[in-house]
């Protein structure tokens, strides 16, 4: 598995690809703060903002990018991964070797991640300049480190899902945005009722359990939870409970641990059904 | 997938399992709510209101309420302790600043036992410029005749304007037993007007006695209605406020001028009217006959009224000539002025606080290089370098390396930008007044941290009250309020205990700053007098104060500077707190002055400009000389539990009372640039707001104040006369009245649509006739001339009119 991994990261650093997605990962957020900061500065020079405000201004916008490109990233990268080795008619090769399938997964899996998490860490030092500005505390940065992490696990994973059961890379990305967006626009509208249901009567059941599950699977929610630990306080008649006190300024490390139960469940699946695709483009299922 | 679902059904089933809790949770047996909002059922804006909850606990089983009653306004709680064992009853008051109309306002119960939430719905609201008088009575409706009279008023909307400015007003009366009102000064604290009618004196005790006090002292009035109450007056706690030393009672079917001036009649009742020595400072404003009526005296920034009479004996019961009284005593019309505040703005402050270098913004250009550095070493420069030396796979080790290097030098720059010290900056504003040791003060506190803190902010401090937003200037261009405002944000919480001394509990982050604002009264011995006279005749209204005072302040006072009306200004450098001073014998100069690592004090000018700013309307109308001056060693009144670096300044501003002059030589003219004395029943003022386009933007060109008298209705104005006797003879006065359409055009005969009168010396108010057919009256000088050398006139409304603004000219 080890060596997978090595090579991987070997090809990517040769790779111009990997110096132009650096670049362009890093000046679009470089490039989204500068702009968030002049669009604020004259609010600060008028002292109609303060610092500490344009400062987690900055860490949201910033915040949001990353989450953009990371979901992105994680989706493409990983949705090519096995997608592309049948491209390249390298996928038997690679079944040929002694690997066992847990290794060739969990091996593309670390190796695609690995780097997401380091495409994750470049955004560090603009993290720190909004920390110069005051309004971000260190455990809001945590929690929003963590919060990244645990959503880029689970698209990884998902990403490699459907990298082997598609055909080509073209298929494989055109099904996991699908299946991306699909789920995005689901977990937003059933989390928005939820919320808008914060502030009236508690919802019905069913509603209830899909906006729970909304929250955990969709990391805006965690995001605002994060930026304002009261918004999802229950404010309506009546008093709803949230399992493990979600609601209680916990959502970002339940919706992180839940999206990484997720990532794991995806993973073990993938490894589960491999046998059955090892046959490639032609071969199918068999 | 099989092997899935059954991972997938523990998760579910433990998810199910949990209950979905939805309860709404009912007081205890034997446990009851009231509460009552503002003063009857009213709130006001730009007001502390209060909210009097009353918990009657008589649980049979003997249970204990423990926790928190809280009241829930915009976001923010404002809390009091709530302990009530059982058999108890008691009435907590809450406080809350309101900034709009029609609040949406929830109570709650937070306790071991009782969990609950009541919505108190939309709640009835009066406007900033409205009056409250609050009548202290076991006679609830005694003075019904004083409800919703309409009278302009010069006030100042701390919430939306910068100083003081004119607008329409209403009054509205509540009534309150003496055991129903708060013991802590704050509970009158939107009171303009506090009456203490037929209490009983015996339940008047030292606490509530001292939050009178206070109220009188922040700038409210005090009427004593004492007719046959004056003895039970005199040996009360606020006996001393009396301007009136009782002696004893008189009757009397002869009511004067104070009859005359309200349409009371005595008829056949005899009116009993308490008599005694007016106390040092106190002045008649309205005789009955040959005894003083109503008597008046000031008490710090507020007026004490004592009314010989009872207003709830007859012939004053009910009557309705008491809504005038009562409107021109709370209007302070004699004085044509009511400024009820004469702080600095707390937005000026906290403009000038943020410039606090730690605080500033970083330069834009420096965020651009920094990103740029940034991407250029972490990207191309990085694999270029790598590349030549045939060590590509070494960018999965330096790329991290740049990443910590820039994430250390990022946190670096703050630090040397913004420093590592926790910086307190405090600007406390202090008014002492004559004849009182009570000072009101504002305080505002501007509070860095660099690095993530958790403290505690204690006010030892009773009477005030810590704002979760202080009142916002008015900045649209339209005239309309600014969104941005200050204050308290935490991003937890937004809870305040405001219910004794406030506390508050906070985090605050890295590099982050937060802004404090509260007010309240000190108390420290302080004697102030005056003997101070404007001999000032020149004909352009100028101010020159002569004489001197004396001080007995337990500070000294630096950089000191005098300002009176008119733009009057004096440098006049240090001032011992103790001592004889003269006018003359006053150095120039701009004294001493404070080390300037203390940057709170580097804005002296900018603290001075404030107070001629916050005071012009004020100074237009009241002849007070002010002595401005600065120390540090007034200390704070609240706690912060951080080390930190200080950095405070204390700004007192002493009021000291001067004579006007007496006797003017020169030309006509007439005081004021615009409408001299405004009241009455039934006047209405409009402020039009002229706008142009221009630049593509919209600002105000000039604003204009238009007057509504409705039929019935008068405006007053008073004319100070400047011109020698025989110049007298020949004056004519011109009325110029506009019609009611909106053409304005002036009509060609003002005695069909207004009468106009003049205040004869002797007190009575007496017709003067305007010449048919045209706009022009000729005043009887030789009557009208007043011992103050000025005319005072009324234009009396046969129909609704408008004056725009109403124009008399003198030839």
């Amino acid at each position: 598995m080890l060596s997978i991994i090595l090579k991987e990261y070997r090809q990517r650093a040769r790779g111009i690809a990997t110096l132009g997605l650096i670049m362009t990962y890093t000046i679009i957020l470089g490039g989204v703060s500068f702009f968030v900061y002049l669009a604020r500065y004259t609010e600060l020079q008028s002292r109609a903002s303060t610092s500490s405000q344009v400062g987690l201004a900055l860490c949201i916008t910033t915040f949001i990018a990353q989450m953009i490109m990371s979901l992105l990233l994680s989706l493409s990268l990983n949705a090519s991964t096995i997608a592309h080795e049948k491209d390249q008619d390298t996928f038997e090769l690679l079944n040929l070797t002694l690997f066992k399938s847990f290794e060739i997964i969990l091996g593309k899996y670390l190796s695609s991640t690995g780097f997401l998490f380091l495409l994750v860490i470049t955004a560090m030092p603009i993290y720190a300049l909004a920390f110069t500005f005051g309004g971000l505390t260190t455990l809001q940065f945590m929690q929003l480190a963590v919060v990244v992490v645990g959503m880029t696990l689970m698209v990884s994973a998902l990403g490699l899902m459907l990298s082997l059961i598609s055909d080509d890379v073209r298929t494989a990305l055109g099904r996991s945005f699908f299946f991306l967006i699909t789920l995005g626009a689901v977990t937003l509208i059933f989390g928005g009722i939820m919320k808008s249901a914060l502030s009236g009567q508690p919802p019905v059941v069913p509603i209830y359990w899909l906006g729970v599950v909304s929250f955990l699977m969709n990391p805006l929610f965690s995001a605002m939870e994060i930026f304002n630990p009261s918004v999802f306080t229950w404010a309506g008649n009546g008093s709803v409970v949230m399992p493990f006190l979600m609601n209680q300024g916990l959502l970002w490390i339940w919706s992180a641990l839940f999206q990484t139960l997720i990532a794991a469940l995806i993973l073990l699946a993938t490894v589960l059904i491999y046998p059955r695709y090892r046959a490639s483009k032609a071969g199918g299922v068999g | 997938m099989i092997r899935m679902r059954c991972l997938f059904l523990p998760l579910l089933l433990l998810c199910l399992a949990l209950p979905l809790q939805a309860a709404l949770a009912a007081p205890p047996e034997g446990v009851t709510l009231t509460y009552e909002l503002g003063y009857d059922g009213i709130v006001q804006q730009g007001r502390l209101n209060p909210v009097s909850v009353e918990i009657d606990n008589q649980n049979p089983a003997g249970i204990n309420l423990s926790g928190e009653l809280v009241l829930k306004y915009e976001g923010t709680e404002y809390t009091t302790r709530l302990e009530l064992p059982s058999p108890s009853k008691k009435r907590f008051y809450l406080y809350f600043p309101c900034n709009q109309g029609y609040p949406q306002i929830s109570l709650m119960v937070r306790s071991d036992a009782w969990t609950d939430e009541m919505d108190l719905g939309q709640v009835k609201t009066c406007n900033p410029a409205d009056t409250s008088i609050i009548v202290l009575t076991d006679q609830p409706g005694s003075l019904q005749s004083a409800n919703q009279v309409e009278s302009a008023r010069i006030t100042r909307d701390e919430w939306q304007t910068q100083s003081a400015g004119m607008s329409s007003s209403k009054s509205y009366v509540s009534y309150f037993d003496i055991d129903e009102v708060d013991d802590n000064a704050k509970f009158f604290e939107r009171a303009d007007t506090i009456v203490l009618a037929d209490i009983d004196y015996l339940q008047l005790d030292e606490p509530v006695a001292r939050s009178l006090m206070e109220s009188v002292s922040r700038g409210a009035n005090l009427i004593f209605s004492l007719g046959s109450n004056g003895n039970r007056v005199a040996s009360s706690p606020v006996g001393q406020l009396c301007p009136l030393q009782y002696s004893g009672t008189v009757e009397t079917a002869e009511l004067g001028e104070l009859g005359r001036r309200y349409g009371i009649n005595a008829g056949n009742a005899l009116a009993t009217l308490a008599t005694g020595q007016l106390r040092d400072g106190a002045e008649v404003v309205s005789w009955a006959g040959s005894y003083p009526a109503i008597i008046r005296r000031s008490w710090g920034a507020g007026t004490v009224y004592a009314l010989a009479f009872s207003f709830t004996d007859r012939p004053f019961r009910q009557h309705p000539g008491l809504g005038e009284m009562f409107s021109d005593l709370t209007m302070n019309v004699e004085r044509s002025v009511d400024v009820n505040n004469w702080f600095l703005h707390p937005q000026e402050i906290f403009n000038l606080m943020r410039n606090l270098d730690e605080a500033k913004p970083m330069d834009p250009g420096f965020v651009a290089l920094f990103i740029v550095l940034y991407v250029v070493l972490i990207g191309p420069l990085n694999f270029f370098v790598l590349g030549r030396l045939k060590r590509s796979t070494l960018v999965w080790l330096t790329i991290p390396l740049i990443i910590v290097g820039f994430s250390w030098f990022g946190l670096e720059t703050g630090r040397l930008t913004r420093g590592a010290d926790n910086v307190v900056a405090n600007f406390q504003e202090v008014h002492v007044y004559p004849d009182t040791t009570l000072q009101p003060y504002q305080d505002a506190m501007y509070i860095f941290t660099a690095e993530p803190v958790r403290y505690e902010l204690e006010v030892e401090d009773p009477s005030a009250f810590l704002y979760t937003d202080y009142p916002v200037v008015s900045g649209g261009q339209f005239g309309g309020p600014a969104m941005n405002r200050g204050g308290i944000n935490p991003f937890i919480t937004r809870s305040l205990d405001n219910s004794v001394n406030p506390k508050l509990n906070i985090s605050q982050g890295k590099w982050a700053a937060k802004e404090y604002y509260y007010r309240g009264f000190r108390n420290v011995p302080t004697v102030v007098s005056a003997s101070l006279r404007d001999t000032d005749n020149r004909s352009d209204g100028s101010f020159t104060p002569e004489g001197g005072f004396e001080l007995d302040l337990p500070w000294d006072l630096h950089g000191c500077r005098l300002i009176g009306r008119q733009n009057y200004a004096k440098e006049v450098g240090d001032i011992a707190g103790r001592g004889s001073y003269t006018m003359e014998g006053l150095s120039n100069g701009g004294g001493s002055w404070f080390p300037e690592e203390n940057y709170v004090s580097r804005y002296r000018d900018d603290w001075l400009d404030g107070v001629r700013s916050s005071t012009s309307e004020g100074l237009r109308y009241s002849n007070d000389l002010l002595l401005v001056g600065f120390t540090e060693e007034l200390e704070p009144l609240a706690e912060f539990d951080r080390k930190h670096i200080q950095h405070t300044l204390s700004m007192v501003v002493v009021h000291l009372p001067c004579e006007r002059q007496r006797t003017r030589g020169g030309s006509l003219r007439m005081a004021g640039s615009g409408p001299l004395l405004t009241g009455g029943r039934n006047f209405r003022l409009f402020e039009n707001r002229y706008m142009y386009p221009g630049m593509g933007s919209y600002s105000s060109e000039y604003d204009n104040n238009r007057y509504v008298v409705l039929a019935g209705g008068y405006l007053e104005f008073r004319v100070d006369l400047q011109g020698s006797l025989s110049e007298r003879n020949f004056m004519s006065a011109t009325l110029r009245v506009f019609s009611d359409d909106r053409d304005g055009m002036m009509i060609s005969d003002a005695g069909s649509v207004a009468e106009l009168e003049g205040l004869r010396n002797d007190g009575t108010w007496i017709p003067l006739a305007v010449q048919a057919g045209s706009r022009d009256a000729r005043l009887p000088l030789s009557d009208l001339l007043l011992p103050d050398n000025s005319v005072r006139l009324r234009v009396r409304a046969k129909a609704d009119l408008q004056a725009e603004p109403p124009e008399i000219s003198l030839n």
